[in-house]
């Protein structure tokens, strides 16, 4: 069975575009991983210009390396705001490829975000997790609170067609 | 919610300038006491002026919606991001004020918020309403928006600051078997 990594056998660093090759490759398998394999529709070349070409980037990655050539896990994040609280931040991804899983890799990452999240004065770190994740344990153990459950928020999407013929149409 | 064909005509979408910041301040207040959580927004006028105008990049925008020459409602949005499909919008703040309810005002928000997405390539517009806002929902289910829990199970989590500060300190809580049905999330006291 996989044992924990000692520390400093992982590293977790900002992302550079050199990564993003990688990163699409686990994206995918974050989606395959969530039985919604054709999800994702950015190329690598897409990941690179929003994150390390546009100004500002259109969002934040880190990764998680071993040995400065194996990369075991990734997270995308971005700044969102609330009205009540201002400053924010939004884990999109948090993702470990399959063979390197409970060894603490995810914890690492998690754990870098959320430093990130206290150095720029972040009041909020929020994410989304499908509730058949087993990850659901992990983020218990941070302290995280499922709004879904305590304040019965639901969370709305408007996408595709929808988007574009409302836009039309009003 | 309806929408009367002829009022929609009369309510005008503006980008929000940082003079109209006061005017937003209330309304968040509005829409906090409307939540029953009155003291729950913290953020000062200036703040907002802030982070909305003064920081590269801004870390929020707003539409202003007007009728009848007054200001009736706002949504307050941020640039978000997909893996999956790049660029997003999410709506933290949609707002009208209730004595310009029922006149079109937050389908106008909303209409003017999609051609914005439409004419950026933004792909995906998110937000979270409660789940007992009857008006909203009919409005929402207007629009053709799904709702990620029903369809997806996908759920809304959040780690408030005394959590970011006692993970990043280094701290985990124990862990708890699952509850039958969805996780019950402990805290940090």
């Amino acid at each position: 069975m996989s044992n924990k990594y000692k520390s400093g056998e992982v590293i977790v660093r900002a992302a550079t575009k050199h990564d993003m090759s990688a990163v699409a490759e686990m994206i995918q398998e974050l989606a395959d991983y969530e039985k919604m394999s054709d999800g994702p529709k950015l190329s690598i070349k897409d990941l690179v210009h929003d994150g390390f070409e546009k100004q500002p980037p259109e969002f934040f990655c880190k990764v998680a390396e071993k040995h400065k050539e194996n990369i075991l896990g990734y997270a995308i994040y971005f700044p969102v705001y609330s009205t009540w609280e201002g400053r924010a931040l939004m884990l999109e991804d948090l993702y470990v490829r399959m063979n390197e899983r409970r060894r603490g890799v995810g914890r690492l990452l998690f754990d870098a975000v959320a430093k990130e999240a206290s150095a720029t004065g972040c009041c909020r770190l929020d994410f989304h997790v499908l509730e058949w994740n087993p990850a659901c344990s992990f983020y218990e153990s941070k302290g995280a609170v499922n709004l879904t459950n305590k304040e019965q928020w639901c969370y709305y999407r408007l996408t595709g067609d929808a988007l574009r013929d409302f836009a039309k149409d009003g | 919610m309806s929408a009367q064909s002829g009022a929609a005509a009369a309510v005008t979408v503006r980008a929000a300038t940082r003079d109209d910041m006061p005017l937003v301040h209330n309304m968040i207040y509005e829409l906090a006491a409307h939540e029953g959580v009155a003291d729950g927004p913290k953020l000062s006028i200036q703040d907002l002026v802030s982070d909305g105008f003064e920081q590269s990049p801004a870390w929020f925008f707003v539409l202003i919606a007007e009728l009848d020459g007054q200001v009736a409602g706002y949504a307050l949005c941020n640039r978000a991001y997909s893996s999956w499909t790049g660029r997003a919008v999410y709506v933290e703040d949609l707002w009208v004020s209730e004595r310009h309810r029922r006149r079109g005002v937050a389908r106008a928000l909303l209409r003017a918020l999609c051609e914005r997405c439409a004419a950026e390539q933004v792909t995906r517009l998110d937000w979270h309403v409660l789940e007992d806002n009857a008006p909203a929902l009919a409005l929402y289910a207007r629009l053709g928006a799904r709702d990620l829990y029903r369809s997806e199970r996908r759920l809304a989590l959040r780690l408030d600051e005394p959590c970011i500060l006692a993970v990043a300190a280094g701290h985990l809580l124990p862990s708890t078997p699952p509850q039958s049905g969805a996780h019950i999330f402990p805290r940090f006291d």
